[in-house]
């Protein structure tokens, strides 16, 4: 089974740019005709997804979360889940335009990593990683869909002010929905992101002897903490719109920076992960 | 000033204040920003801040929870009048029916022929951003105290007895009975475990096992499975005659022959080196013999492990835990449904009814006037 990862992570990755390719036709020059073409590519490749973290979670007998490989390809599907959950209940099809890039990105990182198994050392085999890294998962994924919304809600915002003829215009959601989901989602990624530190916290008491070592993976979870933080009280004093778009993306750029800048830019303990 | 210890700005300052010292930490590691007075000091205003404006904001949330029907005031613009109701007494029943379905506490007053009834839900949500906080304000006390806390590495060999570094415990000697490498099913490492008895003031106070993950504790005192390692005890005899520790992995030399002795699963392997080569290997099992010339050889005796224990002192840990669990109550109490209130008069006489709905949601909101508007048409 071990030999099927590499050609199955290809055939995810394809997928993945097949419905961007079809979901980029449908919104420029179909009119929404493809959209169910392009909805059944972002499921089987969501599906596909799914199939490979159940084969690596056979592989190495327990949940795929143990190494940056395992983690990046969970961290795409909750992207994709929390996009097709969001998208099943609010009509937002024209974000997939802007998520699928960030998957597609990252599943290109990923190619270029060891797939082998190896065993986990011991450190690694606590129940409280798997909180940890999940609800890390959860929360990436939930401001990985805002920062696409925030960044369409700064193109409308620019289009309709420079390009009024522009046609995705009509395309994009209305402003306020934009605005307002992003919020929302960040809501329900801000009490995972929190779960995710205290989680590692605990889990670094039991295992090194010290709940906090402002190690720098560590201390830029903790700055993207921060940021949504500071997100979500500044809507408390009412900031909406183009300011808030700008910190969500902030925000998204720092979880993205604690994920792959700081295991390659930046010394520390977390660097296996 | 008490109003601006308390603001969200302030908050938002100091947020930001935070995120760019530690960016600028994570640049420059060996300016220990993080030990730092000045980073204490914005640390120490950030708890502040939270205890201020949590203390403030108490009163009105408990107004709120001990909120009592009534006081609907007709004029107010946030109130509908229903008017001209044919049954409202099977009215009344099906609304108090909707607001139990969906789980609402209900509180019924009334006075002067007027029925009031008040209906909530979504406490949790309304506590969640002060339980944060408070939690907040908890984990950076015991955080503070945690930097009183005093730590340590003890090493022992198996079958010896080590002290206890003075400045977490004084008094205190560990005996080492095992120390073992687990392995799971498929061969790989799965843990290491020291099984140890403590000894306070020369008494045995207690019998220990630590391994990763799952620390010994005896009165405040914590001992982490930290490190291990292996000597190997052998007998030489020739010039150099005697019996000898040698710690694995070393290398000696012994009739112009280098080697070391490691530890393996199959037992003592030994490398014989020429530079940086591997020569020849060879595993050794209690009492086999290697010969170096006519009368110099070398006996294997006994393998000789160690464990190396970390030691800790820290009562702050504790209150730092419990900091945390707060905090993860609060996360999930975000999670649950906003808080709504729907405040309502009957009066029989005039045969109206005024209700009020407050939710921040204003799709929350307007779902519930909807649904008791709707509620009236299908009476
Ligand atoms: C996950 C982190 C946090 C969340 C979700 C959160 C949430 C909230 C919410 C919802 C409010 C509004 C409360 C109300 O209107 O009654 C609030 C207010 C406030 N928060 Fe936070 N908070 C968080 C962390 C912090 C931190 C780290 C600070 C410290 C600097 C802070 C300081 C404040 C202050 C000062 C207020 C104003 C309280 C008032 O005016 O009533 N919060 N927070």
């Amino acid at each position: 089974m071990e030999n099927f990862q590499t050609p199955l992570l290809f055939i995810t990755l394809l997928f993945y740019i097949l419905a961007f390719v079809v979901y980029f036709i449908n919104f420029t020059y179909t009119k929404g005709t493809l959209k169910i073409h392009a909805r059944f590519l972002i499921i089987s490749a969501f599906i596909l997804n799914t199939i490979l973290l159940v084969i690596r979670g056979l592989l190495i007998g327990g949940l795929p979360l143990r190494n940056l490989f395992e983690f990046g390809l969970f961290f795409v599907w909750a992207i994709i889940l929390i996009f097709l959950l969001v998208e099943s209940k609010y009509e937002l099809s024209s974000s997939a335009l802007f998520v699928l890039p960030i998957v597609i990105l990252l599943l290109l990182f990923l190619v270029n990593l060891d797939v082998s198994i190896r065993p986990a050392m011991p450190a690694l085999r606590s129940k409280w990683l798997i909180v940890h890294v999940l609800t890390a998962v959860i929360s990436y994924g939930a401001f990985a869909m805002s920062f696409a919304l925030s960044i369409m809600y700064l193109i409308k915002d620019w289009l309709q002010e420079h390009k009024p003829e522009n046609k995705f215009i009509e395309v994009f959601p209305t402003l306020e929905k934009m605005d307002d989901l992003s919020y929302k989602v960040i809501f329900i990624g801000m009490p995972a992101l929190t779960i995710m530190l205290v989680t590692g916290a605990v889990w670094a008491e039991y295992s090194w002897g010290r709940y906090w070592s402002w190690d720098p993976k560590e201390t830029w979870a903790l700055i993207t903490w921060f940021i949504y933080s500071a997100y979500l009280h500044v809507r408390l004093r009412g900031w909406k719109g183009k300011k808030a778009a700008l910190l969500s993306i902030v925000g998204f750029l720092a979880v993205i920076f604690t994920f792959l800048g700081v295991s390659y830019l930046l010394p520390g303990i977390h660097s296996y992960a | 000033m008490l109003n601006f210890l308390s603001s969200i700005k302030l908050a938002v300052i100091l947020i930001t204040t935070l995120v760019l010292a530690s960016i600028f930490a994570t640049l420059y590691p060996a300016l220990n920003v993080f030990g730092s007075f000045w980073f204490r000091l914005l640390l120490l205003l950030f708890c502040m801040n939270l205890f201020v404006c949590t203390l403030r904001s108490l009163p009105s949330l408990f107004t709120k929870i001990r909120k009592e029907p009534g006081g609907l005031s007709k004029e107010s613009s946030s109130v509908r009048i229903i008017e001209n109701i044919d049954n409202l007494s099977h009215y009344k029943k099906s609304l108090l029916h909707y607001f139990k379905t969906k789980r609402y506490k209900i509180k019924e007053r009334s006075s002067n022929g007027q029925l009031n009834i008040l209906a909530q839900k979504g406490f949790l949500n309304l506590v969640a951003p002060h339980l944060l906080h408070l939690a907040l304000i908890i984990v950076l006390l015991g955080g503070f105290i945690s930097s009183f806390s005093s730590e340590g590495k003890v090493k022992v060999f198996v079958g010896e007895r080590a002290d206890v570094p003075p400045n977490v415990a004084s008094n205190m000697v560990i005996e080492v009975n095992d120390f073992q490498t687990l392995y799971d099913t498929q061969g790989a490492i799965e843990n290491w475990v020291t099984d140890f008895n403590l000894y306070v003031n020369g008494n045995k106070a207690r019998t220990g096992t630590t391994r990763v993950n799952n620390p010994f504790k005896y009165k405040g005192v914590v001992f982490y499975q930290k490190s291990y390692g292996y000597n190997h005890l052998v007998e030489i005899a020739g010039e150099q005659e005697g019996i000898y520790r040698v710690p694995d992995g070393k290398i000696f030399k012994l009739e112009d022959q280098f080697f070391n002795i490691s530890y393996t699963r199959a037992g003592a392997l030994v490398r014989f080196f020429r530079g940086h080569d591997v020569v020849k290997t060879q595993i050794l099992k209690k009492g086999d013999k290697i010969a170096f010339s006519s009368d110099t050889y070398l006996q294997y005796l006994d393998i000789h492990p160690f464990t190396v224990l970390g030691v800790k002192k820290d009562p702050g840990t504790k209150i730092v835990m419990s900091g945390f669990l707060l905090m993860s109550m609060a996360s999930m109490f975000f999670w649950t449904g906003r808080y709504k209130e729907v405040l309502i008069s009957f009066n029989d006489v005039e045969n109206k009814f005024y209700f009020t709905v407050s939710c921040k949601n204003k799709a929350v909101k307007d779902g519930i006037i909807e649904d008791i508007t709707k509620k009236l048409e299908v009476e």
